[in-house]
């Protein structure tokens, strides 16, 4: 079987894929997985343990091309036809796209595998997505809800992976560890930090930076920090080293290449970093992670994609802000609003395993910034939940919302005997873990009121329906027809129905394993 | 050879031979093969990442030579509007320029006429004029650039009119109803495609793929 996956975004998001192809990997023993990316992705291919075949798409020259008058108007048409005709004679059982742009969609209807799955459009345009999952994401785009699902997870789901387990690695190279070994010289115990970004809006500021780490240090005096940068950083590294220095904390630049950084991750005490392509490698290494979420950056779709991890962020009303603009407030709010001392506690009390001592530090904090501690839930999927906070019904229902719309994306809905008890059995024993201390009478009263929102949906659905026959009549009378404003109510009510249907017969399979193991 | 042009070999300080037509001289008088070189200097990027090579200005065959030398394998075509300074190069360089073709059009507006060109045009090319060769008929060699880069409607439509695989694709009235005066982009080939393309599907996806790079 050979199989392409397409991700023709940056860097980051071709290794928040890495999980997926390895599931694919598994899932499809024996077949050959080539992949579809941009050139400038190709040198963290080789970290990539299961990918035969680059094909490199140089998107840098295809635009060049495109904008340079003096170059031939059908040079680049060529070039993209050569390239992926190229690709297309590869026969393809299997696209995977993960990229869910237009761009993608032309490619991958060009291609033309056996299967697709992800966006893919026909000649006129028309969009066809291969997985209930790549539309939800299609559908999801811009919402900025609390059950949105993590991207890998809906690649993980929409690629038609069904495990549960996550078990995934990237490939340390020679010259990785070549380069870790002499970055880290002479040091056992280290912590990465990364401080720098892709954006402007997701940085916290070097002097913030530069007074966390004096601060972590004054906490820990054995503690050892390395900078961390890309080449083409090398000089704001240095900078921000050579201050550091001056201030008596004991750090050292690392500039180092994608393979260097993995292997400096493999024995790293802890990383602390923005939201950046490290975070996402060192998701696949035992280090710990706190990522400092600002900006545009938004961690239910993009966080660190491991468990035992924790985000922190501001709590702006502006944010998390669009990735198109440039921050419109009059001061860089989210970055403010976290204190370098309120950082170092929080790494004070990681390194030392004090979850006592980071509960209370996210409740004295907790007015200015959320911290999440990430988890894999039973259900197969990737969660973030608040430290410090007591579980509220609201929690709840936001991860009841989550595994309904998994269980609909499954196509729970359309049997006659979905496995609501296999995921609530999961989702009882999970919760039970995050709450071991909750009374059996809270988890109840919890329930009660989830129990008691479930009914909105039907609310939705009536009220939809009682538009919609208000339509009716009024087109007899009128003798014209609301079609569109029809077919939108009658999606709602569909989905409305839906949705009433698969929590209901949900939360009485959760109840009964509530009961069961609380 | 025409009367109106004058054709002379004259020997660099170098010591290579070069020539001279209508009195401009078709390569340096110092040293025409370092001159190559420079040239090629500034190509080298564009050429490696292209499958052919169309060089316009065939001036004393120097720059072709050392194309020759350092990519051998390159498939190269020279245009050049005068037969006569052709031959006079092949005269001078012999085999060296072996992976080389010649094409000498009559006119300017005939240069797609050649389905050498056409064929050179429907590949990743790399474009490389040759300034010196140029001097000698300014005007004539910027309409040879421009019908090759097919950038302006009329061109285009040129170009469109000889391809049968463009001409169901990309309908003459379209371009022929855009404003002359602005070169064309991939959003114009985009827009001319309109909304009953008849060409082939894979044609469609393709500039419809293009497109979305320069949103």
């Amino acid at each position: 079987m050979k199989i392409l996956v397409v991700s023709l975004l940056r860097i980051g998001d071709l290794l928040m894929a890495a999980p997926v192809i390895q599931g694919l990997q598994r899932k499809y023993p024996g077949s050959r997985i080539d992949l579809l990316g941009n050139k400038s992705c190709q040198h963290v291919v080789p970290l990539l343990p299961c990918v035969e075949v680059f094909h490199a798409f140089d998107r840098d020259q295809f635009q060049s091309e495109l904008a340079d008058p003096d170059q031939p108007v059908l040079k680049p048409f060529f070039r993209l036809e050569k390239f992926m005709m190229g690709i297309r004679q590869e026969r393809y059982d299997l696209v995977v796209n993960l990229t869910h742009n237009r761009l993608s969609g032309w490619l991958c209807g060009l291609i033309d595998g056996k299967e697709t799955a992800g966006l893919h459009l026909d000649s006129r345009g028309r969009p066809a997505f291969g997985s209930p999952w790549f539309q939800y994401l299609n559908d999801r785009a811009d919402v900025r809800g609390a059950e949105i699902f993590h991207f890998t997870d809906i690649f993980w789901f929409g690629s038609g992976l069904t495990a549960t387990d996550r078990q995934w690695e990237l490939r340390r190279t020679d010259s990785g560890r070549a380069e870790a070994v002499h970055l880290r010289r002479g040091l056992d115990s280290y912590i990465l930090v990364q401080a720098f970004t892709s954006e402007a809006k997701k940085e916290w500021g070097g002097e913030s930076w530069q007074h966390a780490l004096r601060m972590i240090q004054a906490k820990d005096p054995s503690a050892r920090f390395l900078i961390m940068g890309a080449p083409n950083e090398a000089a704001r590294v240095d900078s921000v080293v050579g201050n550091l220095v001056d201030m008596g904390v004991q750090a050292r630049a690392a500039v180092c290449s994608f393979a260097g950084a993995l292997s400096l991750l493999d024995s790293a005490r802890l990383l602390i970093t923005g939201d950046t392509s490290i975070k996402h490698l060192a998701a696949a290494t035992p280090c710990r992670v706190i990522e400092l979420s600002l900006g545009s950056s938004d961690w239910r779709r993009t966080g660190v994609y491991n468990a035992g991890n924790f985000i922190v962020q501001p709590k702006v009303t502006c944010g998390p802000c669009s990735h198109s603009t440039p921050c419109d407030q009059a001061q860089h709010l989210c970055a403010l609003q976290l204190a370098p001392d309120a950082l170092a506690d929080i790494v004070h009390a990681v390194l030392k395993g004090n979850e006592t001592e980071l509960l209370a530090i996210a409740r004295s904090h907790g007015h200015k910034f959320e911290m999440a501690k990430t988890y894999f839930t039973g259900g197969g999927y990737w969660q973030a939940v608040a430290v410090g906070r007591a579980l509220e019904a609201a929690d709840l229902k936001e991860w009841i919302d989550k595994l309904t719309t998994k269980l609909i994306l499954e196509g729970a809905h359309l049997e006659a005997l979905g496995p609501y008890g296999t995921e609530a059995t999961r989702m009882g024993d999970w919760m039970k873990r995050q709450f071991p201390a909750l009374p059996a009478r809270t988890w109840a009263t919890l329930m009660q009121s989830v129990d008691r929102e479930t009914q909105t949906h039907h609310s939705v659905a009536l009220d939809a329906g009682v538009r919609l026959a208000s339509l009716v009549r009024a087109s007899h009378a009128s003798r014209t027809v609301e079609l569109g404003e029809m077919r939108h109510l009658q999606v709602r009510i569909e989905d409305a129905e839906r949705r009433l249907n698969v929590r209901r017969r949900l939360m009485r399979s959760l109840k009964d394993a509530v009961e069961a193991v609380i | 050879m025409d009367g109106n042009k004058l054709l002379e070999r004259l020997t660099s300080q170098s010591g290579d031979p070069i020539l001279r037509l209508n009195g401009r001289l078709m390569a340096s008088s110092r040293d025409p093969r370092k001159e190559a070189k420079q040239w090629l200097d500034q190509l080298r990027p564009m050429i490696s990442s292209a499958d052919r090579v169309l060089v316009i200005g065939v001036g004393s065959g120097y720059h072709l030579a050392e194309l020759n030398l350092e990519f051998p394998r390159a498939r190269v075509l020279a245009i050049a509007l005068e037969a006569e300074l052709i031959d006079a190069v092949r005269g001078i360089h012999g085999l060296n320029v072996a992976n080389a073709e010649f094409y000498a059009c009559e006119s300017e507006a005939q240069v797609l006429n050649s389905s050498r060109v056409r064929t050179f045009l429907k590949s990743t090319v790399c474009m490389a004029s040759h300034l010196p060769s140029q001097a000698a008929n300014p005007v004539a060699y910027q309409e040879v650039l421009a019908r090759l880069k097919m950038r302006e409607p009329l061109f285009f439509s040129d170009w469109v009119s000889r391809e049968q695989r463009f001409t169901s694709l990309f309908p003459l009235q379209a371009i022929h109803g855009s404003d002359e005066k602005s070169l064309l982009s991939i959003k114009d080939l985009h827009r001319f495609l309109g909304d009953q393309s008849k060409g082939h599907p894979e044609d469609i996806f393709l500039i419809r793929a293009l497109t979305e790079l320069v949103r």
